[in-house]
């Protein structure tokens, strides 16, 4: 591998050769922060790029190192954050002109966690305004999907996958209320894992929802994925739902569990209008694998969960829109015009709608616990789409709510999220334009073990994980 | 997929049952209120207009159009959802974050 090809390396091979000082932290971090000044531009990953304290740090590690203290896989690993999460004296903007002056007085936990692994920081990505997603105006720049730059990389964690796919981080954090990390993981052809409901602390990360955000890795490999996680799981006294379940070695069991999975797959879902057909061809072919993979794989019904869209708008919105009251009123005109429309629906949603999807969260969660009581996994698409052109999924202001459709196609991300499960995303294939696909595959409560083992069964024997996006001309 | 069809609720129905006893929830009793004057189901532009003002939120006509049209719609899924399954169980006001 020569040094122009760090950027397609793995976080656990640029570990190995970190720990055994065969490859430098300040000389990868330079290749990365050089990988960035040509081709964010394009791309629009970055909002922020701390080059300096990221040498800073590179150089640290390295001389750590040198020393002879190598504090674990991800010790002097150069990763970015979504720009929703804390970081002391730096720009934390949330994608939004309304925090364009927001610089925290402290780190979120998770940067603090990234620092003690040893990780460098390269700076702080592109998202849709406030992760709300469906933003028309991005004020900090356009993200596009490295594998066809007039395609959208997804939302909310849009930078997040387009800066893994494009080979300017080696792995990054996103965000995950509804699908953020796993929509753009399908689109950008990344490993994307939202956590179970407080298995990664929220201190410190601008919310979207109480109830739902989730801070995840996205990767290149389901193995960079568990690296990244193990690295920030685990009880924080300063999350209110942090929980104290004990952090099981994620990388150990991708290889643990080597007896058949139990997986379900509910037809229905697959036959769903607005799946596209590229998608449901590839993600039927992951079904294949895993079986062929020794998976038992039965069919189930999920009709509650059919209508998780609505349920999840009228919940995170809601949430959304508390938060974001007084702005709202003040400083409206700051919002992009989607953003804002959509906090301002959620606003006026009346209090009997709220409590009918909060009950009907309450039946989603109680569906899919059903179903994963006798089964280690639920498989559907992470996406029920390719990648859309920029030009349509912004639109014009007045095309925006496609009504149904757009509460159709969140069926697949929003059961998980509201049942607070743990979900990866992983590359099934590719369209015939060259647009990437993901599978998703849901577990239960703190089973991330589980859902990495699938995952990672799934990606050895896919053989998917070597491809990467080019670099744009 | 429509929940119109029996058969559709029937397996739904089983679903929830089965999950709610096994999580130790109370099957609460089903109350059958006059819907048709409690729950909002629809709202139109005017209404919005009227719900923003006393909110203190400014609309202009695209934002309420579309604001009418995405709350519609939201509230349309929702009432597909039977009464019957939605009041046997208790609203996710506090969310468990442990094992099950």
């Amino acid at each position: 591998m020569s040094p122009q090809d760090l950027h397609l390396m793995t976080v656990a091979d640029l570990g190995a050769l970190i720990q055994s000082r065969q490859l430098s932290p300040a000389d990868l971090t330079r290749s990365y922060l050089e990988r960035i000044e040509r081709l964010n531009p394009t791309l629009g990953a970055y909002i922020t790029v701390m080059a300096e304290t990221a040498m800073a740090e590179a150089t640290a590690a390295e001389e750590e190192i040198a020393g002879g203290t190598y504090r674990g896989p991800m010790h002097g690993i150069p990763v970015a954050i979504k720009d929703i999460i804390y970081t002391e004296g730096v720009l934390t903007s949330a994608g939004s002109r309304v925090l364009a002056d927001h610089v925290p007085e402290y780190d979120s936990t998770i940067v603090e966690r990234l620092r003690s692994s040893g990780a460098v920081l390269l700076g702080k990505l592109n998202l849709s305004e406030f992760a709300v997603g469906g933003t028309i105006d991005h004020p900090y720049g356009t993200p596009r999907n490295p594998w066809n730059l007039e395609r959208s990389a997804g939302g909310s964690s849009s930078g997040s996958a387009v800066a893994v796919a494009g080979g300017l981080c080696a792995g990054s954090l996103g965000s995950d209320t509804g699908g953020s990390i796993r929509g753009p993981s399908a689109f950008c052809g990344t490993v994307g894992l939202r956590p179970t409901y407080g298995r990664v602390t929220r201190h410190g990360v601008v919310p979207m929802s109480w109830s739902l955000d989730t801070v995840g890795p996205m990767t290149r490999t389901v193995e960079d994925c568990a690296i990244m996680l193990q690295a920030i799981a685990g009880h924080d006294e300063r999350d209110s739902a942090s929980s104290s379940e004990p952090v099981p070695d994620y990388v150990d069991a991708l290889t643990e569990r080597t007896g058949p999975a139990r997986v379900a797959i509910p037809p229905d879902s697959l036959e769903y209008e607005g799946l596209d057909a590229e998608v449901r061809s590839a993600v039927m072919s992951a079904i294949d694998s895993l079986a062929e993979l020794g998976a038992d794989i039965d069919e189930v019904s999920l009709p509650i969960s059919a209508h998780s869209g609505a349920v999840f708008l009228a919940t995170a919105d809601v949430d959304a829109a508390t938060y974001h009251m007084e702005w709202l009123k003040t400083r409206g005109d700051l919002y992009d015009w989607s953003t804002r429309t959509r906090l301002e629906s959620a606003a006026l949603t009346p209090a009997t709608t709220y409590l009918r999807a909060q009950r009907a969260r309450t039946l989603v969660r109680n569906e899919l616990m059903s179903v994963l009581e006798d089964h280690d996994a639920i498989v559907l698409p992470a996406s029920p789409a390719l990648a859309p052109p920029i030009a349509q999924s912004t639109g014009s202001p007045g095309g925006y709510y496609q009504g149904r459709l757009d509460l159709g196609r969140r069926q697949y991300t929003s059961p998980a999220a509201l049942a607070g499960l743990p979900a990866i995303s992983v590359p099934c294939g590719f369209s015939d334009s060259g647009l990437p696909i993901g599978v998703q595959i849901i577990g239960r409560p703190f089973a991330e073990d589980v859902v990495l083992n699938i995952a990672y069964r799934y990606e050895q024997a896919a053989g998917l994980s070597d491809r990467r996006a080019p670099d744009p001309e | 997929m429509s929940l119109g069809t029996a058969t559709a609720a029937i397996v739904a129905s089983s679903v929830v049952s089965r999950a709610a006893s096994r999580c130790g929830r109370v099957r609460i009793p089903a109350l059958k209120p006059d819907h048709g004057s409690a729950i909002v189901s629809e709202l139109s532009v005017e209404d919005v207009r009227k719900l923003a003002e006393t909110m203190g939120l400014e609309l202009d006509e695209s934002r309420a159009q579309t604001i009418a049209s995405r709350l519609s719609g939201i509230m349309e899924v929702l009432d597909e959802i039977p009464d019957d399954l939605l009041e046997s169980v208790e609203p996710a006001h506090r969310f468990d974050v442990g094992r099950e």
